[in-house]
């Protein structure tokens, strides 16, 4: 990251910003073209070499997207579902294979056997409608189950805008920093994956110093098997945006900037179209109600790398820099976007919010269990008999969750990866253990994450796995660090080499790199990666003895 | 015990030391044990923690007995009463496997590598104790192509062990954004520009990525890295005002390659394309090798004796026929202060005349005068460091990037960062590029933009009565003359738009702390010490001059112009700037020489021409000047030197003034000199052992003009 560079981009503020310039620049052909990086490059004061790193780095505008047209997804729970190669040969009679690309994770989970055409996705056995697709330009929207266990928060209906946002317009009628205290007493933790208590970061950006601050939506849900905050963002998003709106009035920020996934389009445009309300409602823009307060916002569309998700690679994503992890200090709410303070907070962590400022910190703090307050939503993919999307109060036991909820499996499950590709690798006798809450998983040795439910059935070997997921992270690693950017690379090597032929991994040598990852990583990428490998190794050594020596 | 905020002590491997506030892990244990008492690979001196190999992690617990973690000392700030480890058996273990991931992709041929000895990889793989690598082989990198398009520099991504030190270099250090890195994770790749070569990049060649990078991926055609030398000299380069330090290996006692110190305060690690590359010359075999003569109308060969006879016996014999005021001397601003002041002395004392110049009054003049009226003394106020307590600057009439390189790459770094910065330049420099506000007035009009910035200065009220109560003199009718201007006037005369001046100006008066730089754009016009005059009253009008971070900044056009003029040599100031033509400073100067020294009106450069035209001069001695080339009228200077009954000329090579010359002596060039300049900022800086200097010469040449030496100088 250059703070140079983060300076140069903010000089044109957000209005005109970089990386949505080169995303508009890539549309027509999957990759800009050299005038349009050249007049970018003037435009911006950046480096030739800036902005080409930049285009080169992501899936959606470097030079190998060109002419792209339709994606294949090669998420974690569609690999497992195995929908994946009927997708690939359905669509290989339609398309050239230079025309097909891979997207991670459609958000379709629920269904699987997921793809993306011309802006859509689909799921489930719409590639048995392919030609329609293509030549209808048809739309099939997905099916999946939306319920609440306990207290619905996110998940409970809102009236209409107009009315809803009474709640906000009475928020501008206190201080901020009761507002503040509001949320120090609900004791709100961060959805994202790390639980950080959102007071703490939107009391820090509103003591920094300097008259320009950003509110930051990571709406960059990349971990396989998530789409809780896709369902926010397409049924609840002013709960996200009047979230938002509170974050700004308590720390001084003028500009909401949502950083959307590409692989999210409908999210998007329901995003956009509920901007625009709020535009006609007067709720954005200069001295909202009278107030004095102001704010806008601004949606980016991400173009296709994990760790955009990895709060400090988006903040450089948006500004059109390489999106590689930067060191903290300065944390984002001293210097974040642009160098200036910044809090960056999940899609559902920002849409609790409004409950707070509702029903008061306290009623927040009083679901739950502990330290891990409120409620969580997860994500329960396809194998399971009514696969989708449940807010739970924290701490519910997880047998209530996968059977109550989700209603069992389709078929006989080992394993089910919770929390994303860096989350913990749970075997089934395990998680009548377990509730659903931060430190259960945490104390159990695994991870709550962002409390996506990958499924591992029987069939599918865990060799096969845990080499997946070397793989994802040698894909996505920003390669900023040398563990992560050589480690995940040698251990996908490792373990292809021991499934294809007689070679046998070392064992000492798979800890060692385990270790040097989890303990030498700048990010939670590299670093966290080892968790499911441990996992995998402790849990399921019979099945994978034969790969070692 | 418990974790104690206030201390102001942490534990290093169980011993206690003294915490400075802010201070990173990895700089707290340099400071308390050494050096290199942690190994690293993406850190470096003159950039910012970035945190990316790792190497330097140490474990840390937050009480004695408490649980350790593992964190990168290098970007991590010490937790005051923390206990740090620096080589536990983990810490061990992890640097050793991560250099382990890092030869799994890199070349094996440490032996017939340019930097083999110097490598940075190599020091730290040793160090760590590494024996072979356990990974079967994989994919790679060792077969990308090496890049030697380019005249300077070389590139080997083979050896590239992205640790980003270059790209950070090109990026913080010289701002010229020519590297990035591409692609993503194992894959990645630097790159020049849209992935050309070095040599189709708009690569400036500072070498900056160079001299960061740890290994030799990216090196020079010198080998500048390389540890072949017999030995290595601390020098002072002469190509412009800025006066980098300089380090030179030398083999066979010739110069092989420059590297930049990081220990020098103006250049910390920095050079430009021609401190760091131009220096061919040295060897040349162009250079003169001895002096020479003319006899018949030929240059020819002589010995030193014959040549200080020579001159001598000229010197002696224009002296008695036309009197020393028919002798004159140019002294040079790329010389050392000793030669200037020998200079000096030997025109003053030895000859007789105060026919003594150099360039220095030339092209600053204005600036000293004007200086000197409005502070009472004209040199810069400020030294490089100040940069960094500034809020504000103005440049005006100067182009850093190109003319003082590494200065300029500091401003530059100032003007990226968005700090306020006002460029006033007709021609829209680099700086204007980045600057906040660019006015681009019409050539010849500072002194009217100058007006319109005190001006609206005055009608923002934005000035520091306190300071101008207390510290200067004739405010009210300053103020008076400054209000009665029209703007619109101005506007018309400058072609700057009133609204963007009033702008500029605001930002400057309100900046806590601003600073200006001026070049010759400023000083080199007619009304030039007017218009330092006005910079100098926009300085004390707001305060601004005084402290660190605040004042006016001439950019010097040579290395030592500050030091020639300080030295005395110009006409109407001896050394020390005392008023050569006061009786009683004479007095004075008389009694430390030791002899007569004439307190007639001395000759500058362009009536020196005039005289020699006019048959009043006979004998001009040159140090270091090429005037010929460098004055205007060039058919005029011609003829001047063609008129003269002597001309010496002391000359590294045959220059064009050279041509005219009745001697020639050989000059020894700023690597293989030992006496001193004075920089911008004034610092004092050492160069080092030498063999031929011009100072000798002119002790050897005042014997044969029959003058003892004084003690001391
Ligand atoms: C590799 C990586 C990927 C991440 N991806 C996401 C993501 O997709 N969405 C998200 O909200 N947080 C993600 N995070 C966590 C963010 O860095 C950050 O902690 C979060 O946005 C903070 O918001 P919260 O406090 O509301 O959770 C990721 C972190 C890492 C290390
Ligand atoms: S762990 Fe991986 S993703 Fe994270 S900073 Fe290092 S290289 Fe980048
Ligand atoms: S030589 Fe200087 S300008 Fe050229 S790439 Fe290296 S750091 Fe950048
Ligand atoms: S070229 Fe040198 S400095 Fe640049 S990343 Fe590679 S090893 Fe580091
Ligand atoms: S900036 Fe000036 S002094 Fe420094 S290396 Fe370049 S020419 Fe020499
Ligand atoms: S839609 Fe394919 S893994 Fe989520």
């Amino acid at each position: 990251m250059s703070k140079n560079l983060s300076h140069l981009s903010g000089r044109q503020g957000l209005e005109n910003n970089l990386f949505d310039q080169l995303g508009i620049a890539a549309r027509s052909s999957g990759t800009p073209d050299a005038e349009a990086l050249d007049k970018l490059q003037h435009e911006f004061l950046f480096g030739k070499a800036n902005i080409y790193g930049t285009v080169s780095f992501y899936d959606f505008l470097k030079e190998e997207n060109k002419g792209k047209r339709i994606f294949i997804c090669n998420g974690s729970s569609c690999m497992t579902a195995d929908t994946q190669d009927n997708v690939k040969n359905k669509i290989s009679k339609e398309f050239e294979p230079s025309e097909i690309g891979e997207m991670c994770c459609l958000g379709r989970c629920h269904e699987n056997g997921s793809f993306h055409y011309e802006g859509r996705n689909y799921s489930g056995n719409s590639i048995d409608h392919l030609s329609a697709i293509i030549s209808e330009h048809k739309f099939i929207s997905d099916q999946y189950t939306t319920e609440s266990y306990g207290t619905p928060i996110v998940t409970v209906p809102y009236p209409d805008a107009a009315e809803y946002y009474q709640l906000f317009l009475e928020c501008l009628k206190k201080s901020p920093d009761d507002l503040l205290s509001e949320l120090k007493i609900s004791g709100l933790r961060g959805r994202g994956g790390a639980g950080f208590p959102i007071a703490f970061k939107l009391g820090a950006c509103r003591e920094s110093p300097g008259d320009t601050k950003f509110i930051v939506c990571n709406a960059d849900e990349g971990d396989p098997g998530a789409y809780s905050d896709r369902y926010i963002m397409e049924h609840r998003p002013h709960a996200l945006l009047m979230g938002m709106l509170i974050a700004g009035y308590i720390t001084g920020a003028e500009w909401g900037v949502l950083y959307i996934r590409a692989e999210y389009p409908e999210s998007i445009s329901i995003i956009a179209d509920a901007v625009t309300q709020l535009e006609l409602l007067k709720l954005t823009g200069k001295n909202i109600g009278g107030s004095g307060f102001n704010f806008n916002f601004k949606i980016i569309k991400a173009q296709g790398a994990y760790i955009c998700g990895e709060e400090t690679a988006l903040l450089s994503s948006i500004e059109g820099q390489r999106p590689e992890v930067r060191v903290r200090p300065p944390f984002p709410t001293q210097q974040g976007l642009f160098n200036k303070p910044t809090v960056v907070n999940n899609v559902e962590t920002l849409s609790c919010i409004p409950f707070v400022m509702q029903k008061g910190g306290q009623s927040f703090a009083d679901i739950g269990k502990g330290k891990s307050t409120g409620t969580k939503l997860v994500s329960l993919d396809g194998y399971f008999n009514r696969p989708g999307v449940y807010e739970v109060d924290m701490g519910t036991p997880m047998a209530v969750v996968f059977n109550d909820l989700g209603g069992g499996f389709k078929e006989p499950v080992k394993a089910i990866h919770i929390g994303g590709p860096l989350g913990g690798l749970v075997p089934l006798h395990k998680m009548t253990e377990l509730t659903l809450d931060f430190e259960s998983f945490s104390q159990n040795g695994f991870l709550l994450g962002h409390a996506s439910f990958v499924c591992i059935p029987d069939s599918f070997p865990i060799v096969e796995y845990i080499k997946h997921l070397f793989k994802f992270t040698a894909h996505e690693s920003c390669g900023k660090c040398f563990p992560c950017r050589l480690g995940s690379t040698r251990g996908y090597e490792m373990l292809e080499k021991a499934t294809t032929t007689d070679y046998k991994i070392d064992m000492t040598l798979m800890t060692d790199l385990l270790e040097t990852l989890e303990i030498g990583s700048l990010c939670a990428l590299g670093g966290g990666l080892p968790l499911p490998v441990k996992n995998a190794l402790q849990y399921f050594s019979d099945e994978l003895k034969m790969y070692f020596k | 015990m418990t974790y104690n905020k206030l201390t102001t002590t942490a534990y290093i491997n169980g011993l206690p030391y003294d915490l400075l506030a802010g201070e990173t892990i990895l700089s707290f244990i340099k400071r308390n044990k050494s050096r290199d008492a942690i190994p690293t690979l993406c850190d470096a001196p003159n950039l910012e923690p970035f945190g990316s190999c790792r190497v330097c992690s140490v474990e840390v617990g937050l009480t004695e007995d408490g649980p350790l973690k593992t964190q990168a000392s290098c970007h991590t700030p010490v937790m005051p009463g923390s206990y740090i480890y620096t080589d536990t058996e983990k810490i061990k273990k992890l640097r050793k496997n991560i250099i382990e991931l890092v030869l799994t992709d890199h070349p094996l041929d440490c032996l017939t590598c340019e930097v083999n000895n110097n490598c940075e990889l190599q020091t730290v793989a040793a160090r760590v104790g590494i024996r072979d690598v356990r990974y079967p082989n994989g994919k790679n990198h060792l077969d990308r192509q090496k890049d030697l398009s380019h005249p300077y520099m070389t590139m080997d991504l083979s050896k590239c062990i992205n640790c980003y030190r270059c790209v950070r270099a090109c990026d913080e250090v010289q701002g010229e954004l020519v590297l990035s890195m591409s692609g993503r994770g194992f894959d990645s790749r630097i790159v020049k520009g849209n992935d050309v070569t070095f040599f189709e990049s708009d690569c400036v060649s500072c070498g900056a990525c160079a001299q960061a990078c740890p290994t030799s991926a990216i090196s020079d055609v010198f080998e500048s890295k390389s540890v072949v030398y017999d030995k290595k000299v601390r020098t002072v380069c002469t190509y412009c005002g800025v006066g980098c330090n300089l380090e030179v290996s030398v083999v066979n006692d010739k110069v092989k390659s420059i590297r930049a110190p990081y220990d020098a305060e103006v250049n910390q690690g920095h050079t430009c394309l021609k401190g760091r590359f131009a220096f061919s010359f040295y060897n040349h075999p162009d250079r003169i090798t001895s002096p020479l003569i003319r006899k018949d109308g030929v240059l020819t060969p002589a010995t030193w004796d014959e040549a200080y006879d020579f001159i001598a016996k000229k010197l002696i014999e224009i002296k008695h026929q036309y009197g020393p005021d028919a002798i004159a001397g140019i002294s040079s601003a790329r010389c050392t202060n000793e030669e200037n002041y020998l200079m000096q002395k030997f025109i003053r004392a030895v000859i007789g005349t105060n026919n003594i110049d150099c360039c220095a009054r030339v092209c600053h003049s204005p600036t000293a005068l004007g200086m000197q009226r409005a502070f009472g003394t004209g040199a810069a106020t400020n030294s490089i460091e100040d940069l960094k307590h500034t809020d504000c600057i103005l440049v005006i009439g100067a182009n850093p990037t190109d003319a003082h390189p590494v200065t300029g790459a500091k401003l530059k770094q100032f003007a990226m960062k968005g700090k306020p910065t006002i460029v006033v330049d007709p021609r829209r420099t680099e700086l204007a590029r980045y600057a906040t506000y660019h006015l681009a007035l019409k050539p010849g009009t500072n002194v009217a933009l100058l007006n319109m910035m005190l001006y609206y200065i005055i009608t923002e009220g934005l000035e520091d009565v306190r300071f101008i109560e207390n510290r200067t003199e004739g405010y009210t009718s300053f103020k008076d003359q400054i209000l009665a201007l029209n703007m619109d006037e101005l506007a018309e005369i400058t072609g700057v738009e009133k609204e963007l001046v009033r702008l500029a100006a605001i930002a400057y008066a309100k900046a806590p702390n601003a600073m200006s730089f001026h070049g010759l754009g400023v000083t080199e016009h007619t009304q030039g010490t007017f218009t330092v005059m006005l910079i100098s009253d926009l300085a004390m009008i707001t305060g601004n001059i005084g402290r660190p971070g605040v004042g006016v900044n001439p950019l010097r056009g040579q290395n030592n112009v500050q030091g020639a003029a300080d030295m005395g040599c110009q006409p109407h100031q001896g050394a020390g700037y005392l008023n050569a033509y006061d009786p009683e400073i004479n007095k004075q100067y008389e009694a430390f020489y030791n002899t007569v020294i004439p307190i007639g009106k001395g000759l500058k450069i362009p009536e020196m021409f005039d005289a020699s035209i006019n048959g009043k001069l006979k004998a001009l001695w040159l140090m270091g000047e090429d005037v010929v080339q460098t004055d205007p009228n060039t058919q005029k200077v011609i003829k001047a030197m063609e008129q003269l009954d002597l001309l010496v000329v002391q000359e590294l090579f045959m220059t064009e003034t050279a041509n005219y010359a009745t001697v020639v002596l050989p000059g020894a060039s700023f690597f293989g000199k030992e006496w001193h300049i004075y920089q911008w900022g004034k610092k004092n800086t050492e160069s080092p052992k030498s063999s031929r200097t011009t100072g000798r010469y002119k002790s050897g040449r005042t014997d044969h003009s029959g003058y003892h030496e004084c003690d001391g100088f």
